[in-house]
């Protein structure tokens, strides 16, 4: 009986953390077979109740001191090299001029051109606009990439500068939407598209010589990942057009309007910003503003807002999983490297 | 109505476990199995420790330093010296206000219901 409780009280300090365990397991087992010695002339019983108190204590006491290690590492230290690991890290100033109004301007000029056409398609309605785009507003999303492209590719042919990004994102956003049904297979193919080929940009950047221009966008990917988020930043004109389908373009309130807003604002701020937790927070922000504002349109109008919320909800952290993926790659690549780096000292 | 010897609002109150513990050690230094026996009597059987609640209590009171560790005479285990408790000076400042705050909720209970009573 004795060895039998011995045996389970040893095999409950896998409960205990590690540390704790090496400090104090002996001291414990110690204190234990004092007790079971103490009660071992009073019979079994008296040694089952031993062992069922400390097994009954067992868990408490294990998640407090769980809970305490993870306090005390955790926040800190492992908050603290993530930081230093991850990207959030003052950037230089981009060597596209990043503290340029006319960068701005330009860097922006996607978002202001679309918003300015959405307005006149849902506010004035001009006879010279299709008819068609006011009830089947994806439609004219096929114009805004046939403008788009030609942007991207030149964009491209320079090493992808950051101006070439939104029209990256218009494109990519034109798939993603525009198979409304299929959004999240695109989504699916799209990304991991993506992340292979980033990944093998990121590889062969430094191991085999490229064409002087995809070297160039390698450098641009690898200088600052905010600068792809801010390209998926730019799925958000369909987004504003998807959360806004279900009211009838005639009955339109200021909402939208306020949504096109927050959107230009989320990509000024953006460019304005010089450290990339601000760029990526007000991305984030930008976003989940537009994205209130057709909530917010549904609840003034009395509509059915509750089943809106799920929708838009599902619709948001698709959006946030998009922005921070090339966080993510980003993470993954320092690492990487750092892996490499460390076999290379070996 | 009595002060408080400094201040350890941080700390205070005690749970009924801890104040147990160092009220066992405020009588000087104690191993573990010392330890869990005192709390037994002082509470009056009323809180029976397991090693694990013990030790958990003892690693927590080290780390805000109201106790310290520290070798005995005794031998444990080969090579090894027993491991024994005591209280720090924080540790007894802290026992102390724990004390007087307690005195003054009875003080105060008194008076209500003495005067409720009378």
């Amino acid at each position: 009986m004795l060895t039998v409780l011995l045996w389970l009280y040893k095999l409950s300090f896998q409960a205990y953390p590690q540390a704790f365990r090496a400090e104090f397991a002996d001291e414990m087992e110690g204190v234990f077979r004092e007790q079971l010695a103490e009660q071992s002339g009073n019979g079994h019983r008296a040694l089952l109740v031993i062992g069922f108190h400390e097994l009954s204590q067992l868990p408490v006491a294990a998640f407090r001191l769980r809970w305490r290690v993870w306090r005390k590492n955790r926040p800190g230290s492992l908050l603290i090299r993530a930081i230093y690991r991850s990207p959030f890290h003052p950037v230089p100033p981009a060597h596209d001029g990043r503290f340029s109004w006319w960068q701005t301007l330009f860097e922006t000029a996607p978002f202001i051109l679309v918003s300015a056409l959405l307005f006149t398609v849902v506010y004035l309605q001009p006879t010279w606009i299709p008819a068609e785009w006011q009830h089947q507003w994806l439609d004219f999303s096929g114009w805004v990439v046939l403008f788009a492209l030609p942007v991207l590719m030149v964009g491209l042919l320079r090493g992808l500068p950051r101006w070439a990004y939104p029209p990256g994102g218009l494109v990519v956003g034109h798939i993603l939407f525009t198979s409304q049904g299929l959004f999240y297979f695109w989504a699916a193919t799209l990304l991991g598209g993506f992340a292979l080929a980033l990944a093998a940009i990121y590889v062969h950047l430094y191991h085999e010589p490229l064409a002087p221009f995809l070297q160039r966008i390698g450098r641009s990917l690898a200088f600052d990942w905010t600068r792809l988020s801010f390209g998926f930043y730019s799925v958000l004109p369909y987004a504003v057009i998807s959360a806004f389908d279900d009211t009838v373009p005639n009955n339109r309130t200021a909402y939208f309007a306020l949504a096109l807003l927050a959107m230009i604002l989320g990509a000024v701020a953006y460019s304005r910003s010089q450290r990339q937790a601000h760029q990526f927070g007000v991305l984030l922000g930008g976003m989940t503003l537009v994205l209130v504002f057709p909530l917010m349109e549904q609840v003034y109008l009395q509509n059915r807002w509750l089943s809106d919320l799920i929708g838009l909800s599902t619709l948001w952290a698709a959006l946030v999983a998009l922005l921070l993926l090339p966080m993510l790659a980003s993470v993954i690549y320092r690492n990487w490297l750092e892996t490499r780096s460390t076999r290379v000292e070996k | 109505m009595h002060q408080l010897p400094d201040d350890f609002s941080t700390l205070l109150p005690l749970r009924e476990p801890t104040f147990l513990i160092l009220l066992s050690l405020a009588e000087g230094e104690k191993h573990g199995y010392a330890i869990l026996k005192d709390v037994t009597e002082l509470s009056q059987e009323r809180v029976i420790l397991s090693t694990g609640t013990l030790y958990e209590a003892l690693v927590r009171l080290l780390d805000q330093a109201l106790i310290e560790r520290i070798d005995t005479q005794e031998v444990q285990h080969p090579g090894k010296a027993r491991k024994a408790y005591r209280l720090t000076l924080k540790g007894q400042r802290v026992i102390e206000a724990e004390t007087v705050r307690l005195q003054n909720l009875l003080a105060v209970a008194r008076r209500r219901l003495g005067s409720e009573g009378g």
